[in-house]
């Protein structure tokens, strides 16, 4: 066993001078850091000069390749010019990201013009995984259409950044054409990353959804509940069989989601389900099952909602209450006599109701 | 003699081990914050983090804001929170029976009327006087809670009780949020992978001394002019970036300051709410939900933001440090006693054979064991046991470590956020570092030592807050309040 004593002095010192050395080369490399940060601020500065002279002339006016362009030296192609041209194509990308139109398409002819899409394109060449999703981010951001079919192969990727790069890039490029990725994804999709699918689609008129139907049915309960939010989204009544079927998904956050879409694309006979789906609903999945009911129930379902009243559980009674205020034709009637019959918690959640409490 | 020197034998021996335990750990803590806090930043290099702000799909908040005694400060508080950058967000300000104008400053600044409110009282609490909310378009997000008294605990319980929201942030009233704050500690609860529900999600906390506010809004970040918020300054960069950051990647974090923190309602209601009987209610509710997803045998994970995202005041004077740190080792210690189950039991894979006993031995037990080792220490140099030369090697080497670990958590916020761009406040970071280990350290293992006595003592006080106030662009100092 290695005891304090045994250690000799000279051991311990000679530790502490390779200490005392790590902490000064940190030191130095702190000092460096702030150096550079400076430098780069000041390139910055030279960079976002030429881009304020240049846009105030060129977005409003047409650019096409007869206006005369000259590449400032700090935007030149090469090494040297690496991190001036990166922070060019962010703030072009910033700047298109606020555009449409002609001014878009100055921006993406400037970004041509200064050849930035080879910095994309090695970037995305690159091995390192976060240069390659930023290298299809660039190239989409820019319209670069003539790199889908190289990014459609990563929209299976084993990673995941890359992978959610290069499933939006297909958006960008082809729209809701693009969304034939999902018929062989096999990989997670997060739920960030259907909400970024979801936000390049809304933009674009609805179009092709023939493939819903089979979506639904895909192994990968990630496209599944994508492809719910999808039919909620854009209302797709088509698939109102499919999404029923969803209900029987082992799946809890299949079924969450079909109950969901189920009040957009549901019909009349769609309460009555939600009714038999409640019983077999999961603690988590009842109150989106009565949040449904809220938007569709009738007095056929009033039976049911007022053994909700009955619930030990103050939430459900308290559901249940609003549903039948909302869509009972005497529910304000109903409630108002339990309130006055029954225990002091309906008065109390008749009351919250009543006045259009809506937490 | 032979039992003497086998009792020096074995303090030495078990000081020396949990020496070089301590090390390694934090070498491990290191290199493990380096890789998670580069991946982050790749990760969110060129986020968007507006889409979260509109998207109908966007996680729901409730923003729970406890306050006690805020009068001065608190509607301006409010308006800062209410102008946070969120659609689905709702702000539930809890009037935790201050014995100020509190609430008759918030009915009158918003237009709040009492409305009949069915509270479900899912955590038991203490009554709740009334619910106000207002017609006002612009404060549609507001609901203010008047309760009796009962402590920063069971005012955020009424908060989760009253909360509509799937999600609830637990925030101190008198923080300063950035804008994009729940934007960015949201994010996480979207990103669940290989099935792993986050039930939790910390930020940074920064230190807002020195800094200058306007209209709620941090407008110059600055270091702290003062000694002790400067090194308070230290100790949090070295803390959230390294050590919360590396915890967070192994899975392990068990404390999301009470400051800001993200928590799954549902789960935090399963588990209890927070604790009433422990001043370290924010540690023990994490660890508590941690230990509830190990028994339901669902996969979880707490994760961890590294960027700033919300400043708050330090103490500025050695009475209310050491009344804070005082409460904070009392408040681990609680939790520890509380969760003894976990140690070193398997069944809780990392929690119970990592976290836990790292945050026994190192956090709660560091201070008492460096007290024993001084004691240990002075009783052999009254006896002549030293040898002086050892004693000055191993001195240097541990001091030396510890600058290292303070000037490369410096190094990581330099190359990371860069809070603090002006050399010369790096430079004072680095000369605070230096004068650690004789002023500071000392002082904060005093303070845990008293910690000790007074939850021995059973001594269950909060320890007045008292706060200087933040500066703000139009007067040099504030008007002062008290936190909670």
């Amino acid at each position: 066993m290695i005891l304090p004593y045994s250690i000799p002095a000279t051991t311990l010192y000679a530790a502490t001078f390779f200490i005392v050395a790590m902490l000064l080369l940190i030191l130095l490399r702190t000092r460096l850091r702030l150096r550079q940060r400076r430098q780069k601020h000041a390139l910055q500065e030279q960079v976002q000069q030429f881009f304020d002279e240049w846009l105030s002339q060129a977005l409003m006016g047409d650019v096409s390749a007869n206006t005369a362009f000259t590449i400032p030296d700090l935007l030149q192609p090469g090494r040297r010019n690496s991190f001036a041209r990166q922070y060019a194509i962010g703030q072009l990308i910033n700047t298109k990201k606020n555009l449409i139109g002609l001014a878009a398409r100055n921006i993406i002819w400037l970004y041509e013009q200064m050849g930035l899409q080879t910095d994309s394109i090695a970037q995305f060449r690159h091995r390192k995984w976060h240069k390659k999703a930023r290298g299809i981010y660039e190239l989409y951001m820019m319209e670069q259409a003539g790199m889908q079919q190289k990014i459609n192969r990563y929209t299976n990727s084993r990673n995941e950044h890359v992978r959610m790069e290069a499933q939006i890039a297909v958006l960008a490029f082809a729209g809701f054409n693009g969304l034939h990725f999902l018929d062989t994804l096999t990989r997670p999709m997060s739920h960030w990353q259907q909400l970024r699918l979801i936000d390049q689609l809304t933009p674009l008129d609805p179009g092709n959804f023939d493939h819903l139907a089979n979506w639904l049915k895909s192994p990968n309960p990630d496209v599944v509940v994508f492809t719910l939010k999808l039919t909620d989204l854009y209302q797709q009544l088509q698939v109102r069989e499919e999404v029923i079927a969803c209900l029987q998904s082992p799946n809890a956050g299949i079924r969450a989601h079909a109950i969901r879409a189920l009040i957009r694309v549901g019909n009349e006979d769609t309460p009555a389900v939600l009714v038999k789906q409640y019983r077999a609903e999961t603690t988590a999945n009842k109150p989106i099952v009565l949040q449904s009911l809220e938007n569709m129930a009738t007095d056929r379902e009033l039976p049911f909602l007022l053994q909700l009243l009955d619930n030990p559980d103050p939430a459900v009674k308290l559901q249940g209450s609003r549903i039948i205020l909302k869509c009972c034709s005497n529910g304000a009637l109903l409630l108002e006599q339990r309130a006055h019959h029954g225990a002091p918690v309906h008065k109390q959640i008749f009351l919250h109701i009543k006045n259009g409490v809506t937490v | 003699m032979s039992i003497t020197a086998d009792i020096v034998l074995f303090f030495a021996a078990g000081l020396f081990l949990y020496a070089v335990v301590l090390i390694s750990f934090y070498i491990i803590i290191a290199i493990s914050s380096i890789g998670a806090t580069r991946r982050y930043l790749h990760k969110n290099e060129y986020t968007d983090y507006r889409l979260l702000a509109s998207s109908p799909y966007a996680p729901s908040v409730s923003i729970l804001a406890p306050a006690y005694n805020e009068g001065p400060n608190i509607v301006e508080n409010v308006r800062s929170l209410l102008s946070l950058y969120y659609n689905h967000l709702e702000l539930v300000v809890i009037n935790d029976g201050s014995k100020d104008d509190s609430l008759q400053r918030l009915i009158d600044a918003y237009g709040l009327e009492k409305v009949d409110f069915f509270v479900n009282s899912r955590i038991p609490t203490k009554e709740v006087r009334g619910v106000y909310k207002t017609r006002h378009p612009a404060y549609r997000k507001l609901v203010v809670v008047d309760k009796v008294n009962g402590g920063k605990a069971d005012a955020l319980n009424v908060g989760i009780n009253i909360a509509s929201h799937d999600y609830i942030v637990c925030i101190d009233a008198d923080c300063i949020l950035e804008q994009d704050a729940i934007l960015k500690m949201m994010k996480p609860f979207l990103e669940e992978d290989k099935g792993r529900k986050v039930i939790a999600s910390g930020g940074v906390i920064r230190i807002a001394n020195s800094c200058l506010v306007k209209d709620g809004r941090i407008t110059r970040v600055s270091l702290p002019d003062n000694y002790w918020a400067r090194m308070q300054a230290l100790e949090y960069i070295r803390a959230f970036l390294l050590g919360r950051m590396a915890w967070a990647h192994l899975n392990g974090l068990l404390l999301i300051s009470g400051a800001f923190g993200a928590f799954d309602k549902e789960i935090a209601i399963r588990c209890g709410g927070y604790k009433h009987n422990t001043v370290g209610e924010d540690m023990e509710l994490v660890v508590r939900m941690r230990g509830f997803m190990h028994e339901m045998g669902l996969p979880y994970k707490v994760t961890y933001i590294p960027d700033p995202l919300c400043w708050t005041e330090a103490p500025e004077n050695t009475r209310v440090l050491g009344r804070q740190r005082n409460r904070w080792t009392r408040g681990t210690i609680e939790t520890m006693q509380f969760h003894r189950i976990l140690f070193l039991n398997p069944r809780y894979d990392t929690l119970g054979v990592l976290s836990y006993p790292y945050w026994l031995f190192f956090e709660m037990l560091a201070p008492a064991i460096e007290f024993a080792g001084l004691i240990f220490f002075c009783i052999l140099a009254s006896l002549g046991l030293i040898n002086w030369q050892m004693f000055i090697a191993f001195l240097l080497f541990i001091i030396c470590f510890g600058y290292l670990n303070s000037i490369f958590a410096i190094y990581i916020e330099v190359a990371t956020y860069n809070q603090y761009r002006r050399r010369k406040e790096v430079t004072k970071l680095v000369l605070a570092a230096l004068s650690e280990p004789f002023i500071f350290h000392p002082f904060v293992v005093w303070s845990a030592i008293r910690g000790y006595v007074d939850y021995f003592r059973k001594s269950r006080s909060w320890g007045e807050m008292t706060r200087k106030g933040f500066q703000t662009a139009n007067t040099p100092t504030a008007t002062g309040n008290q936190g909670l």
